[in-house]
């Protein structure tokens, strides 16, 4: 198997030769440059992956409860006091002055939001911190006040995918340019790998939100466990997968130009913030970002972004959730298989 | 949703809205259910624009999350809606148009042009844009008011690195608009954003500032999505206030600023949230 560890090194010596269908994206972390020319060069490090399924988590009130604790000792700008309470359709809220929790209602999924009294400070943009200060910090805070819901299976790793800045701008009314922007803060976001895959769609991902003196001041996660189910699946190789990516897309008009910004492989989960868009199961997948542009003379385009999951397991499991193998498993009986699965 | 239904809900919901503003004495009373409008488009005559199979489904989510606390006025595909949007049709006997709701949410493509500076909306005809540069929003309303803020699900209408935004977007912001939510880069259509819309609107209606909903809201971390948002003030502190703490509970205790008492504009972006 040819996995990559958290530092970005893939075990096999493949990056010098590899044709990377996707462009690079603005400073992603060595990981996610390691993942997008394996993804390119042979899509997944394993032939066969086992299907996975998400578990249900916690209680959103036991998760809720368990978070405003654990922030209690974090040294956030806002106090922690009692939350209100208000459970909905879609989860539950926890409110008080100066912060909200949003927990899903299987309790995977949290986004917690502090709003500081005052101005709210910025530094110089070139004052950015380096890369592997904020995932220092990033993890730092996983490990204290998320330890109890960022837990990790053997086969599992937490790796950073990269740092996201904040920045702010403006211009006076009788100014012929802006003013320098200026910078308000960054996030250190990590993902998860099982077995050396990537879980691709933003089903598994930590986010801690800094502001510009680097302070925590919020946090996102989507972060299930997961059990393997049924027999492993057969992988597609990178020439089948785009195929199979060609396929599912319409095909650019002659004033369109299309280019693809990121070619990604490994879990497919979108994540269970909601019941109605979390899938059956997690399967292998490669998400191809596309960006559509119409021309209308020199400097004047309109642009659209579009992102498919291409399910690259040889035969995938029927699931009506997700669009692409919906239209993938349509009218034909021996394209997809249904549960349970067995050995094909 | 058909034609014929959207009438019929634009009709509904603007007998209930029109009895409330009535009562209140105009929109914009904190904490009074308010008045929202949906502008959306998945298909485009002739194909003319590259097809984006989710934006139903994210304005739908949207509506219904909102509707559950506010008034939906209207929600219209955008056949025909760049006189809707622009500055001699933004406000219509019917209440349909870009002025006639508080809160206006779009979803489609969009672009920054340079030549000349505009920020550009496509519509479903082919060929037909809407321009920033021909807006004027946020001062047409029969009460005197108008749209206060306009949330766009479509890629680089905010662009930032060009210098452009103000003259992109002063025209429309002159009207009084008090706040943009968009992208200044990419924003994507996938299964995995369409909950971008009902995502939103469960923010704000939870006390969440616009600025920090929208950016919740579209981030999954995992998509890259290009966030910005745009506020004007009479001055620099004064627009960092309205940008900061402006929600869906308060906006309407922020005045209209229009014209000369526009002193400054400023905005916020992340990249590949």
């Amino acid at each position: 198997m040819r996995t990559i560890d958290r530092m970005g090194r893939m075990s096999v010596a493949l990056l010098a030769s590899a044709a990377t269908a996707a462009s690079v994206q603005a400073a992603p972390s060595p990981f996610r440059q390691a993942l997008q020319q394996r993804s390119a060069a042979e899509a997944f490090g394993a032939r066969r992956l086992p299907a996975l399924a998400r578990q249900a988590g916690s209680d959103a009130a036991a998760v809720g409860q368990g978070l405003v604790r654990a922030l209690q000792f974090q040294g956030l700008r806002v106090a922690i006091g009692v939350p209100e309470q208000q459970e909905g359709p879609r989860g539950l809220w926890l409110e008080a002055p100066g912060w909200t929790m949003k927990v899903s209602r299987d309790g995977s999924a949290v986004q917690f939001r502090t709003t500081p009294p005052g101005p709210i400070a910025t530094r110089p943009a070139a004052g950015k911190p380096a890369d592997a200060e904020i995932e220092a910090a990033g993890r730092s805070f996983v490990r204290t006040a998320l330890a109890r819901s960022i837990t990790l299976a053997k086969n599992e790793e937490l790796v950073f995918l990269g740092t996201r800045f904040n920045y702010r701008g403006g211009q006076a009314a009788d100014a012929a340019a802006p003013e320098a922007a200026a910078l308000a803060g960054w996030a250190a976001v990590f993902g998860r790998t099982i077995d050396g895959e990537l879980v691709v769609g933003g089903g598994s991902i930590v986010a801690v939100l800094f502001d510009a003196e680097g302070t925590v001041e919020g946090f996102d996660f989507d972060w299930p466990r997961y059990q393997a189910v049924g027999a492993p699946l057969d992988t597609l190789d990178v020439a089948a997968i785009r195929r199979r990516a060609a396929a599912l897309a319409s095909p650019p008009r002659a004033d369109e130009s299309r280019s693809e910004r990121r070619f990604e492989c490994g879990y497919f989960d979108p994540g269970g913030r909601s019941a109605r868009r979390a899938l059956a199961l997690v399967q292998p997948a490669c998400v191809s970002a596309v960006v559509a542009s119409h021309g209308f003379g020199p400097g004047n385009q309109t642009q659209a972004g579009i992102l498919t999951a291409v399910p690259a397991a040889r035969v995938p499991v029927v699931d009506p959730k997700w669009p692409e193998a919906a239209t993938l498993c349509a009218g034909r009986a021996d394209a997809c298989r249904v549960l349970p699965i067995a050995a094909k | 949703m058909t034609d014929s239904r959207k009438r019929t809900t634009l009709i509904a919901s603007t007998v209930l809205s029109l009895g409330l503003v009535m009562l209140l004495g105009g929109a914009g009373a904190a904490e009074a259910a308010a008045r929202f409008g949906t502008y959306c488009q998945q298909d485009f005559q002739n194909g003319w624009q590259v097809t984006t199979p989710y934006t139903w489904a994210r304005c739908s989510a949207f509506n219904n999350e909102l509707a559950t606390t506010d008034f939906k006025i209207f929600y219209f595909n955008l056949s025909n809606k760049k006189y809707y949007l622009e500055r001699f049709g933004d406000h219509q006997p019917g209440l349909d148009s870009a002025d006639d709701v508080d809160l206006l949410f779009i979803n489609t493509h969009g672009g920054a042009f340079t030549n000349p500076v505009t920020a550009a909306y496509a519509m479903y005809e082919q060929g037909q844009l809407a321009f920033s540069t021909e807006m004027r929003l946020g001062d047409s309303a029969w009460w005197g008011g108008g749209l206060a803020v306009l949330a766009t699900y479509s890629c680089k209408t905010l662009k930032v690195d060009d210098n452009s935004l103000v003259a992109r977007w002063a025209p429309a912001l002159r009207g009084g608009l008090k706040m943009i939510l968009g992208s200044h880069d990419l924003v994507w259509d996938s299964s995995t954003t369409d909950e971008v819309g009902e995502d939103f609107a469960d923010d704000i209606q939870h006390q969440m500032s616009f600025k920090s909903a929208w950016s919740s809201a579209l981030s999954d971390w995992s998509v890259d999505q290009d966030v910005a948002v745009v506020a004007t003030g009479a001055n620099a502190g004064d627009c960092w206030s309205r940008m900061d703490n402006m929600k869906w509970q308060n906006y309407g205790g922020y005045p209209f600023l229009r014209d000369g008492n526009i002193g400054y504009t400023c905005w916020t972006w992340w990249d590949n949230l």
